[in-house]
């Protein structure tokens, strides 16, 4: 697919999302991103990963899912967890499937990986 | 303070608030301050050494904010609407996994289901037998694992949804099902955890509703020495839970008497019939009568070795020795414990070790030839005595 039609497409995707979890979204972005797969703020931006774009839909429905649910819950606390269980099943089997991000500027020695869960709102 | 801020802000949050009886109402409040402040002075409180009884508080409102509680309390109907979608969400979830709990045909306990929804079935109470099932069922570790991943699951979305009348018909499955983690967990876990594996409702409930209706639990540890054959043989408890006593006991026993080489090497063995219960590459029974053949044998070796009058690195050498034929192992033993008792820190020094080794060899090798086979004794004698006295 056109890298055109696939950001077409995943945006489709985020507000297909959006809309059945109630999350009025005011900016969504998909740009470069050098060090985590998406940001999202309360006043209703969303930025994701154009990295994504090459991932499977299971992972871009993690990702997206994730991302709206810190709408409401800004944490990974219990009611987080549930409800991202409650929207994708068994969530945590596809989020071990997410690949490790790797700084993109930084020296090869240096290199780590991105955390998959970080600081609420982001990851 | 600062204009403009409430004065109730100073006293509306807090824990060891001193007891509130009456609050007057002067001024108009609303939403979340005026919900904490109603809460605030009608808290109960009890105090039976004092003979003092606080049912409910007591609000004088000069302002007239009850006649329109609903409107006052009249919260940001969104957020609110939110929260319920979510909620509603969770007990979909909630319902779906303990139905298909309900439903599972290979379940060791039957759960009760609902019973149209008004009174709870009963928590189901566990008999000897109960525990033994159990035991038996979950004694595959993959299995324990998937049961243990379903229940957390569960139990976070009680935690999150309780109190709730919508969760009285689950509260007896919720709580068997609550039993049974009890149960399995404490027979499979190696160490005896602190309490912090139930989360909090949950723990409120099982201590309330889940009596210690088996006798012999699995977790239960009892003494290794002569009484422990005739202490198992007429408890009622079932194979399955006594394998699993005996395990912990012995582990309990190796780890209280670190220094004593037999016990050290029991636990290894029991470890080992463990393994291969779990994984039913041994029968119950049979598991079983290897540990008390286990415990009868280090009797029999407490005996002798009382009679000798040897300690146990003595007389764990001693056997060595005489296992393999060496003559005088008395006097050979003896010169070993020389010495231990001259390198005492043989394990943290690697030329104490190295020293030791060597009189222990030549020691050995007064007595016979064959050095391949001496190396390989001292070898094995050290390799026990390595993981004893691990502190």
């Amino acid at each position: 697919m056109k890298p055109v039609l696939q950001k077409r497409a995943f945006k489709e995707r985020v507000r297909h999302w959006a809309e059945k979890l109630d999350v009025k979204v005011v900016w969504l972005g998909v740009r470069p991103m050098s060090n985590k797969w998406a940001s999202c703020s309360t006043a209703g931006h969303l930025n994701f990963n154009d990295d994504l774009l090459q991932l499977d839909g299971e992972l871009w429905d993690y990702v997206i899912v994730h991302e709206l649910l810190h709408f409401f819950v800004p944490n990974h606390g219990k009611l987080w967890k549930s409800l991202m269980r409650a929207h994708l099943g068994d969530w945590e089997a596809v989020a071990a499937k997410m690949p490790h991000l790797v700084r993109q500027q930084s020296a090869p020695a240096q290199r780590q990986p991105a955390r998959a869960t970080g600081c609420p709102g982001s990851f | 303070m600062r204009e403009g801020e409430s004065p109730l802000r100073l006293w509306l949050t807090g824990f060891d608030a001193p007891v509130l009886y009456a609050m007057y109402l002067d001024k108009p409040m609303r939403d979340h301050t005026l919900l904490q402040a109603i809460a605030r002075v009608n808290r109960p409180y009890e105090n039976e050494a004092a003979e003092m009884v606080k049912p409910h508080g007591f609000v004088l409102d000069f302002v007239g904010i009850f006649d329109k509680l609903e409107k006052a309390l009249a919260f940001d109907s969104d957020e609110i609407n939110a929260i319920v979608k979510d909620l509603k969400l969770l007990k979909v979830l909630f319902k779906n996994k303990m139905g298909a709990f309900q439903r599972r045909g290979d379940f060791p306990v039957p759960l009760g289901g609902q019973d149209g929804g008004r009174n709870a079935p009963a928590p189901f109470e566990f008999n000897d037998k109960d525990v033994d099932t159990l035991i038996e069922h979950f004694r595959d570790p993959e299995r324990r694992k998937e049961f243990f991943k379903e229940y957390k699951e569960i139990e976070m979305l009680y935690e999150i949804i309780s109190p709730d009348a919508f969760l009285r018909p689950f509260i007896g499955d919720y709580t068997t099902l609550s039993a049974i983690y009890d149960v399995v967990r404490k027979a499979y876990t190696k160490t005896v955890m602190v309490d912090r594996d139930f989360q909090k409702k949950t723990n409120a409930l099982v201590q309330e509703h889940v009596s210690a209706t088996a006798l012999y639990s699995p977790d239960d540890i009892v003494a290794i020495d002569g009484q422990t054959l005739e202490l198992m043989k007429r408890r009622k408890s079932g194979d399955s839970v006594k394998v699993i006593n005996l395990i912990k006991s012995i582990e309990k026993a190796a780890e209280e008497n670190s220094d004593d080489p037999f016990l050290i090497a029991m636990a290894e063995r029991a470890k080992a019939v463990q393994e291969s219960f779990e994984q039913r590459q041994t029968e119950t029974a049979k598991a079983l009568e290897e540990l008390l053949d286990e415990v009868q044998r280090d009797e029999k070796r407490k005996k002798e070795q009382a009679k000798k009058g040897f300690d146990g690195l003595t007389f764990f050498v001693y056997r060595t020795l005489r296992d393999a034929k060496i003559a005088n192992p008395e006097t050979v033993s003896g010169k070993i414990r020389d010495a231990f008792v001259e390198f005492p820190n043989w394990k943290k020094s690697e030329a104490a070790l190295r020293e030791l080794r060597k009189r222990v060899t030549f020691a050995i090798f007064a007595e016979t030839d064959d050095l391949n086979r001496v190396t390989g004794m001292v070898d094995e004698m050290f390799s026990v005595l390595a993981k004893a006295d691990r502190v």
